[in-house]
């Protein structure tokens, strides 16, 4: 990447930021409130505190201090346990009072104090200190003369540079790594600071000394990228070794060495290097962004070997240049499964119109990879306007094509759209193709809406064990106004000051039993989701005159649907005369997803002639019972009449389930007769629990009754119930 | 080859190496390993393609990191480094029951380690939070390859450092933020990176619902420091500034306190923060502004991207946006998903997403060609030099966020950040706050 990218990146990242960022201000600093701090904390430092409440007070110095409070910490420096602590805060203090104590300190410290303070020094690359720890170049401490190397070179320039370069030789063994390290740091000094054959000598220096591996390795890289276009050959050179390592550690440079003519240099070599190395070549002069590289991606991707073309497909992936459209398409319809997805995936989120039309255009081709390529492409891009063509294909003669077809559709289509797909529906051969697409439009479209929304019982404070208080009828106002509530002391009242509230609420949707638990300023919302009443009614449209295969699926589809309009079409095809519909619309109405179907499902029930749709019947009533939009009474009510009518264990497991989510004193009554049922107790005690637990205040002499013959081995709901029966006694009326 | 770290989108896109030129390039070139199951060898590899690996402080969830690596034929585990012996010895008696004999080595004291074992090819690193990125940088420049535990830095200075180093030695490394790896994350971020949810408005991060953002700074009272060959107290705070030792810091106490850890924020946030910053498109970019929240743990703090995004912090006491802990969330204009840990799928909008879930994550092996297994996409990546997916880009600045909305509580006022020059915006004191001076020896 070449500098002037590298600015325009930082501007538009600086703009972006100015621009998202607008509103919100960065705060002040108070300026008197820091130095007000620095005090409190100097005089900490100044007095008998413990050791702790100093370290504290350095720490925070190195937020607030200033150059008043450097005197004070420099002591510090000396204290075994403390400078530590008082170096980070002499490190950041902006001021150069703190370089002259800590240059101070160097002639009185010995060991790792000494070595800390010179780390620092180095940190804050205090030229004046450059003398000084010259003079600890030849501690006899190795440590100490390592340090001393490290910290030159981070501060850096031509004195240290001259002084730090005999040493890589003549500097014992132990301090040569660090000498080397120095070097280097010197070096980069050197270039940023715009001396390149300065930064060039010392990292030459370093590669030819041969300290370590590693140190030569990285000298080598910076001694490319110093040489600027110069450093070429030794790029190359380094590139052409067989040392794994070397070869890396150009690649690295590869990319940083800005230049057109470095781009050129490693196109040029590509053509003389294995196929393998040409990917690892590629990827990075992708890094380069230069506008060559793309030719020679295109190429790679057209004619390479599989796991180059790979390679070739992510450099296009990621350069995501129109042009490229036509390789990446005929690349995608290619028999080898990896590089057409890559492919694929590489097109996907490629700009442009010219892109589309190119993908929209592969439909026409005979083979079936292409036409199955564009399909998918069509439905990522999101292609709305291929929509006719994709209707088309629907009667390809190739179903596999056929049915992508239909799948893309399902994933575009909106309700001006549903008749053509219905026609298309009309037509298919394989009517489970159309059937997904048409309900996966149904899925997608589904949006919120109001519903019946009962408030059960919802309490808002300081939850779980502070204040609080019943806002049930307050709760059930607001919903009755707008589906959506905003929880806060304005709407609730505030039963507990200066408390953070929350909402607990329990509730009914539709009949559909639910909770929440808010916390207060949130938005708490009762909806349910229907698809749009224009989708029912397009779906519903051609349901008399469909064929039969059609009306099957459609029947499905209307299930997806819901709603009382796509109920009264499938009620209207449980009469047909095709058996086959018949007993689908049959099996449909059993399964609704609502409560809506109650009664149809009731009446199947009681007239059903073959023993099949009695127990479908059956089963649809117990699921549906429970969610009935109607009081606990008139639940009990429906689910009396379906007892009777039950034959088996397992529909009565059902209605003991059922029986279990309805909180009455009746419905305890009628679970009771079956906690010594053998096959049944399991339901039977799950249900009397849950019952109980919800009853206990009002019916405890129930709960005690009913709770005493549970007998189940289950430990966790054995104990559940050993507890009702104990609070139940309590609180039930003495005899 | 290792990452090459330039703000470039191009920086990270080597991944098909991994599954192809690996396998093919010759022993000269740069993977000297060449993948046993590629040349379905059913799991045995030759010890000349094995990779040596070690580890440095594998104690509580470095045993996982160190069993996770055990697991994979293609692994020798061959030496352990801890400044506890006991810690030693238990990683030793696993190893060498795994392996039935008694070679695995012990050493007590990094540098000696590093120097001596020339033989290592990559490290496991899992010592408290404190050691991540020191031990890391020590590792690298010793030419070790390195899997660290996060949370890797503390301070953003400590980020910059592994980035450097890791550019600069040519070294694979990836932070142990094994949700980037899973498929549920994975669904989340890809539905939310190539536009299935719409136009993403909005992330959440979790944090962890315990400790605050301010953490303690009082120190625990003196005890008797154990011999060092049993536990080196010295070693063990290592570039942290000195205090008595108290034998509950080892024992986890460390947690909480201010010079070793990263607070309620960086716990989960190491984590979540690299979740959603994948997602939104800023895996090579950190927050541009912190707004200030008024309780103890950031749960609510906004913070803004340069592309407009907003990652929200949240604790989620109430578990309104996940049921499982480490969670992410994305909203967009056309939908929401979330994953969190124990979810047997994301939790999603609309369950129609849910039927793209095999195509997304198909998709994203494809593209990036990384594994499902986070350790074994490290040890992919040793061997083809290929990026890995918790890069120290991808690292560094997600814990740059954790760093800043650390600060952003500690100084208690919004802030904004320019993540080019790493430095806060008008605000001196936050800057001081971005680096810390290590005790000697150790130094960046």
């Amino acid at each position: 990447m070449n500098l002037s990218f590298q600015f325009l990146l930082r501007s538009a990242a600086l703009i972006a930021l100015l621009a998202i960022t607008g509103p919100l201000q960065a705060a002040p600093i108070d300026a008197a409130k820091s130095a007000e701090k620095q005090r409190e904390l100097i005089a900490v430092l100044k007095s008998d505190a413990p050791p702790a409440d100093k370290a504290l007070a350095c720490k925070k110095l190195a937020i607030y201090g200033t150059s008043e409070a450097v005197s004070v910490l420099a002591p510090f420096l000396a204290d075994e346990h403390l400078a530590s602590w008082a170096r980070i805060a002499l490190q950041n203090i902006p001021d150069s009072a703190a370089d002259d104590a800590l240059r101070e300190a160097m002639g009185k410290l010995h060991g790792k104090l000494l070595i800390g303070v010179i780390n620092t020094l180095g940190v804050r690359r205090d030229a004046n200190a450059v003398g000084p720890i010259f003079g600890k170049l030849n501690d006899a401490d190795a440590d100490v003369a390592s340090a001393a190397a490290a910290a030159l070179g981070r501060i850096g320039g031509a004195t240290v540079a001259k002084t730090l370069q005999p040493l890589l030789a003549a500097a014992p063994a132990a301090v040569r790594p660090a000498v080397a390290e120095g070097c280097i740091l010197c070096g980069e000094q050197s270039l940023a600071d715009g001396k390149a054959a300065d930064a060039v000598k010392m990292f030459d220096a370093v590669r030819s000394a041969n300290i370590s591996k590693q140190k030569t390795l990285e000298a080598t890289r910076d001694a490319i990228l110093a040489r600027g276009d110069s450093g070429v050959p030794l790029l190359l050179e380094q590139l052409r070794s067989n040392d794994r390592d070397c070869f890396n550690i150009a690649l690295h440079a590869a990319r940083d060495l800005p230049g057109r003519e470095v781009t050129q240099a490693l196109l040029a070599e590509m053509n003389r290097v294995t196929p393998e190395r040409q990917s690892y070549l590629l990827l990075a002069l992708a890094d380069r962004r230069d506008a060559e590289t793309f030719d020679a991606a295109l190429k790679m991707a057209q004619s390479a070997p599989a796991p180059q073309q790979l390679i070739a497909i992510s450099v296009l992936d990621i350069l995501s240049d129109p042009k490229s459209a036509p390789v990446l398409l005929s690349v995608a319809a290619s028999d080898d499964v990896k590089v057409a997805l890559a492919a694929r995936l590489a097109v996907a989120k490629m700009p442009g119109a010219e892109v589309d039309a190119a993908i929209v255009a592969m439909l026409k081709q005979p083979a079936e990879n292409p036409r199955r390529a564009a399909i998918e492409l069509i439905a990522q891009r999101r292609v709305m306007s291929a929509i006719p063509e994709l209707l088309k294909v629907t009667e390809d003669s190739n179903p596999a094509v056929s049915a992508a077809s239909f799948k893309a559709l399902g994933e575009l289509a909106g309700v001006p759209e549903v008749p053509a797909l219905l026609g298309a529906l009309m037509k298919a051969k394989d009517t489970e193709a159309a059937e997904n697409a048409l309900s996966a439009v149904c899925a997608r479209l589904n949006r919120p809406v109001a519903g019946n929304v009962v408030i059960q019982k919802a309490v808002y404070g300081d939850l779980p064990n502070g204040a609080s208080a019943d806002v049930t009828a307050k709760l059930n106002e607001l919903v009755k106004a707008s589906p959506t509530v905003q929880i806060s002391n304005k709407t609730l009242g505030d039963p507990a000051g200066g408390r953070v509230k929350r909402l607990r609420v329990e509730y009914t949707l539709n009949g559909v039993p639910g909770k929440k638990m808010v916390r207060e300023n949130d938005t708490i919302e009762f909806t349910a989701t229907a698809v749009p009443p224009e989708l029912v009614d397009a779906l519903c449209a051609p349901m008399a005159q469909a064929p039969a295969p059609a009306k099957l699926a459609l029947l499905h589809v209307l299930r997806s649907a819901g709603g009382p309009k796509a109920l009264a079409a499938v009620r209207a095809a449980s009469s047909d005369a095709n058996a086959e519909i018949k007993e689908t619309a049959l099996r449909t109405l059993c399964d609704w997803q609502t409560a809506d179907a109650l009664p149809d499902v009731m009446q199947i029930a009681k007239t059903a002639t073959d023993k099949k749709f009695k127990v479908l019947a059956l089963r649809g009533q117990l699921r549906m019972i429970p969610i009935q939009d109607v009081s606990d009474d008139q639940k009990l009510v429906s689910l009396k009449e379906s007892m009777a009518l039950i034959e088996r264990d397992e529909e009565r497991r059902l209605a003991l389930v059922a029986l279990g989510g309805i909180p009455t004193a009746e419905s305890l009554a009628m679970v009771a007769p079956y906690l010594s049922a053998g096959n049944l107790k399991g339901e039977a005690s799950i249900a009397a629990v849950a019952i109980s637990a919800k009853i206990i205040g009002r019916c405890p002499a129930q709960v005690a009754a009913a709770m005493e013959q549970v007998t189940i081995s289950d430990p966790k709901l054995a104990q559940q119930a050993k507890r009702l029966l104990a609070q139940a006694k309590k609180s039930a009326p003495k005899k | 080859m290792h990452a090459s770290p330039l703000p470039s989108p191009l920086s990270f896109n080597r991944r098909q190496f991994l599954k192809t030129t690996a396998a093919v390039v010759g022993a000269a070139v740069a993977p000297n390993f060449i993948p046993a199951k590629a040349l379905g060898k059913d799991g045995f590899v030759a010890p000349s393609e094995r990779i040596v690996l070690g580890g440095i402080g594998l104690r509580n969830r470095g045993g996982h990191d160190l069993n996770w690596a055990l697991r994979e034929a293609d692994v020798q585990f061959v030496a352990i480094c801890d400044l506890w012996r006991e810690s030693r010895e238990r990683v030793k008696k696993t190893v060498d029951t795994k392996y039935g004999n008694n070679d695995c080595k012990m050493y007590p004291e990094m540098r000696e380690f590093l120097a001596t074992r020339t033989d290592l090819d990559a490290v496991l690193i899992a010592t408290g939070d404190r050691w991540h990125a020191m031990a890391a940088t020590v590792a690298m420049r010793a030419g070790k390859d390195v899997y660290s535990e996060k949370p890797s830095s503390m301070t953003v200075a400590e980020g910059r450092m592994v980035v450097e180093t890791a550019k600069r030695y040519n070294r694979v490394y990836q932070t142990g933020t094994q949700r980037l790896s899973e498929p549920n994350h994975i669904f989340c971020i890809e539905m939310a990176r190539t536009g299935g949810l719409g136009k993403i408005h909005t992330a959440y991060a979790h944090i962890a619902p315990w400790d605050a953002a301010a953490m303690k700074t009082e120190w625990m009272p003196a005890q008797p420091e154990p011999p060092k060959e049993e536990l080196d107290w010295d070693a063990w705070l290592g570039p942290c500034p000195w205090r008595p030792y108290n034998t509950a810091y080892v024992h986890g106490a460390w947690r909480g306190n201010y010079d070793f850890h990263t607070s309620c924020i960086g716990e989960w946030g190491a984590h979540t923060f690299a979740q959603a910053q994948a997602g939104i498109g800023a895996s090579e970019s950190s927050a541009v502004a912190y707004e200030y929240v008024n309780n103890e743990s950031g749960d609510g703090m906004v913070t803004h991207f340069a592309n407009g995004v907003k990652m929200i912090l949240a604790r989620d006491l109430n578990k309104r946006y996940w049921h499982g802990s480490c969670g992410e969330r994305f909203d967009g204009t056309e939908g929401w998903a979330a994953a969190a840990d124990g979810y047997s799928r994301p939790d999603v909008s609309s369950p129609l997403l849910l039927t793209q879930m095999k195509r997304v994550i198909g998709e994203y092996a494809a593209r990036t060609g990384r594994s499902l297994d986070h350790m074994r996409n490290f040890l992919d990546c040793v061997k083809s030099r290929d990026i890995t997916v918790a890069n120290p880009m991808v690292m560094h600045h997600s814990m740059t966020t954790v760093h800043c909305a650390n600060i952003c509580m500690w100084l208690k006022r919004d802030m904004k950040f320019d993540p080019a020059k790493e430095r806060f915006i008008g605000d001196d004191e936050a800057n001081r706050l971005l680096s810390r001076a290590m005790r000697a020896p150790w130094h960046a």
